[in-house]
């Protein structure tokens, strides 16, 4: 099926230091995964070799389809990549960014057809964008820029959506309503989505399944309620929680180390410590 | 979220109004170019005499043959020359600040005005006949650049960064292999620097001849390419992302700005600036787009070298100055200019 994702055995190296290694991952079509892990672990590099983007050994096949057999265009058919630092170029407006988005599907000469243009203007209206649309995207706020990169990805309708860290600098409020967003649309299109998340309860909020990386090689896996226990986020990050599982769903709160108030997980909320 | 906006909202083109105003602009260098010289002919007698060359006009413009030697054999062809100099130059400087995304390159960057300069110099002080000085320019400014990629290649990696670092390391090279030749050969130091300073003027149609069909295919495969030049804004890995193939655009489009500039460089020799004056011009009024900044480029540039040289032809009249001095004098404070202004993207 074409919004598969097969991952097998994907070792990256940089500067001749494996930071991925013997990595296998399976995504079903219309499946959001998340990749959670400590800065480090390897969430950005799976992502851009999933997208075509590294040199790397092993298989990563979208479709049932290697990615080494593909064209760039072929591949950019397939997958589309919200980078976890997008390049804005200086004095492009929002419509011409997002209009890259539609590369793929444009002729030899380039010329774009009505359906590219209405392609872009969904996207920037869907993401909120349309009074920014005939703005230079440097001149938006972070938040906004965040979006324009996000309306690209989905300009490129693609079966598969890799994103890293896509909303970061984003407030809650449009951070859940980009995020809602992205899953309407996975769930009515089938999208398949993969995505590097560091906000744990985000995470546990949006995907079907997590993936916990550490050193370049996944420590856990499976769902939120079984990933993300005070155990494992303490052995992986170094950090103390306390995670919360209610009707809303798991929800992960740092804890201060030293906190006094902190009691070991003792609390009168449905806490798992 | 909101529904779609209409009108929907359309992606930059290049707008008729523009492409009018550069138009004029090169129909102006053009009758100016061939209206100043020592002989008096008027602009009527000039408009009358390009249409009395067209087929089934049958006007006559009364001009005599002596004055219509002089236009046909002198001023037109130098006129076309420096148009098609100036717009090779321009489009092939705005292609290469879009393939290695820094506001301050240009074809000479990779080693082409050295190499040629090595080629011509080693030609005249050979004492080979002056029609064998611009093929021999060619081949040097073509062999420095692949030489220039050859060495990129040796370190490892197909970046723009390191290729812009071989491109320095062989320009130095060549320019100390010339200064070798030179100070060998000192008595055709005149000779070779009145090529090195650059001039347009031409023995008639002979050089546009040579330059027609470099230029022809060059400027068609770069105009060709200027939406590309557009998604390499973003990066390589994002433009990889979004379907282009970096390094086979890269190659392509340095290939046909330097086959364009190294023919530009060996029929006119080392002209500097135009190819980082005109694009940033063209960006500040037209926007940074490359789907207009390189037609714009070609125009703007073809009509910027013409001014320049009547510039180089009556600022020290009847002396004429070097037309590479004239586009230094402007470029210098101008690539400081940009040099304040993008600091940023560098």
């Amino acid at each position: 099926m074409i919004g598969t994702v097969e991952i097998r055995e994907l070792t990256v190296r940089r500067s001749g230091r494996p930071v991925v290694h013997g990595l296998d991952l399976a995504v079903d079509r219309g499946e959001w995964v998340g990749l959670i892990g400590p800065n480090g672990a390897g969430k950005s590099t799976v992502l851009e070799a999933a997208a075509g983007l590294l040199d790397s050994s092993g298989a990563v096949e979208i479709g049932g389809k290697s990615m080494r057999s593909l064209s760039p265009i072929e591949r950019a058919k397939r997958v589309s990549l919200v980078p976890q630092s997008p390049v804005i170029p200086p004095g492009m407006s929002v419509i011409d960014y997002v209009m890259l988005g539609r590369n793929p599907y444009l002729g030899r000469f380039g010329v774009e057809s009505p359906d590219d243009v209405l392609a872009a203007n969904v996207a920037i209206a869907d993401l909120d964008l349309g009074p920014f649309a005939s703005k230079r995207v440097e001149d938006l706020s972070g938040g906004e820029r965040q979006r324009v990169v996000i309306a690209r990805a989905l300009a490129q309708a693609c079966p598969v959506l890799l994103l890293d860290e896509p909303t970061s600098a984003l407030d809650v409020g449009v951070r859940m309503g980009v995020l809602d967003h992205i899953d309407a649309i996975r769930r009515s299109c089938g999208l398949t989505v993969i995505s590097a998340v560091h906000d744990l309860t985000l995470a546990a909020q949006f995907c079907d399944r997590l993936v916990m990386l550490a050193g370049g090689s996944i420590v856990a896996e499976g769902s939120a309620e079984g990933v993300l226990t005070p155990d494992t986020i303490r052995r992986h990050y170094g950090a103390r929680v306390r995670v919360i599982s209610d009707d809303d769903g798991v929800i992960v709160i740092p804890i201060r180390a030293g906190d006094s108030r902190e009691d070991g997980g003792s609390g009168r909320m449905a806490s798992r410590i | 979220m909101t529904a779609v906006r209409t009108p929907l909202v359309k992606p930059t083109r290049l707008a008729w109004p523009a492409l009018a105003v550069v138009g004029a602009l090169v129909a102006a260098a053009l009758v100016v170019g061939a209206l100043v010289g020592p002989a008096d002919i008027g602009v009527g007698q000039v408009l009358t005499e390009i249409l009395s060359r067209i087929p089934g006009v049958g006007i006559e413009s009364g001009l005599s043959e002596i004055q219509q030697d002089i236009l046909w054999s002198w001023r037109f062809p130098r006129v076309v020359l420096g148009m098609m100099v100036g717009g090779t130059l321009a489009i092939s400087g705005a292609s290469y600040q879009g393939v290695f995304r820094n506001p301050l390159a240009d074809p000479y960057l990779l080693g082409i005005a050295a190499g040629a300069a090595l080629g011509a110099t080693l030609a005249i002080v050979s004492g080979l006949p002056a029609a064998l000085v611009v093929p021999a320019a060619f081949v040097g400014g073509i062999g420095a650049v692949v030489a220039t990629f050859t060495l990129g290649r040796t370190m490892g990696d197909r970046s723009a960064t390191t290729l812009i670092l071989a491109g320095v390391a062989m320009a130095s090279f060549f320019t100390a292999l010339t200064t070798f030749v030179q100070q060998r050969n000192s008595e055709t130091l005149r000779e070779v620097f009145a090529w090195i300073l650059g001039r347009l003027s031409t023995s008639g149609w002979t050089e546009v001849a040579l330059l027609a069909p470099y230029a022809a295919v060059s400027i068609a495969v770069m105009l060709s390419y200027r939406r590309v030049l557009d998604m390499l804004t973003v990066g390589d890995d994002e433009a990889a992302s979004l379907g282009v193939d970096v390094n086979r655009v890269r190659t392509i489009v340095v290939i046909a700005a330097t086959a364009g500039t190294a023919a530009a460089v060996a029929v006119s020799g080392l002209i500097a600036f135009v190819g980082i004056i005109v694009p940033h011009a063209v960006r500040l009024v037209a926007g940074t787009s490359y789907r207009v900044v390189l037609p714009l480029s070609l125009f703007a540039g073809a009509a910027f070298l013409v001014a320049a040289d009547l510039a180089a032809r009556n600022v020290m009249a009847p002396a004429e100055l070097p037309i590479g001095v004239v586009t230094s004098f402007l470029g210098a404070p101008f690539f400081v200019l940009v040099l304040r202004t993008s600091r940023r993207s560098l």
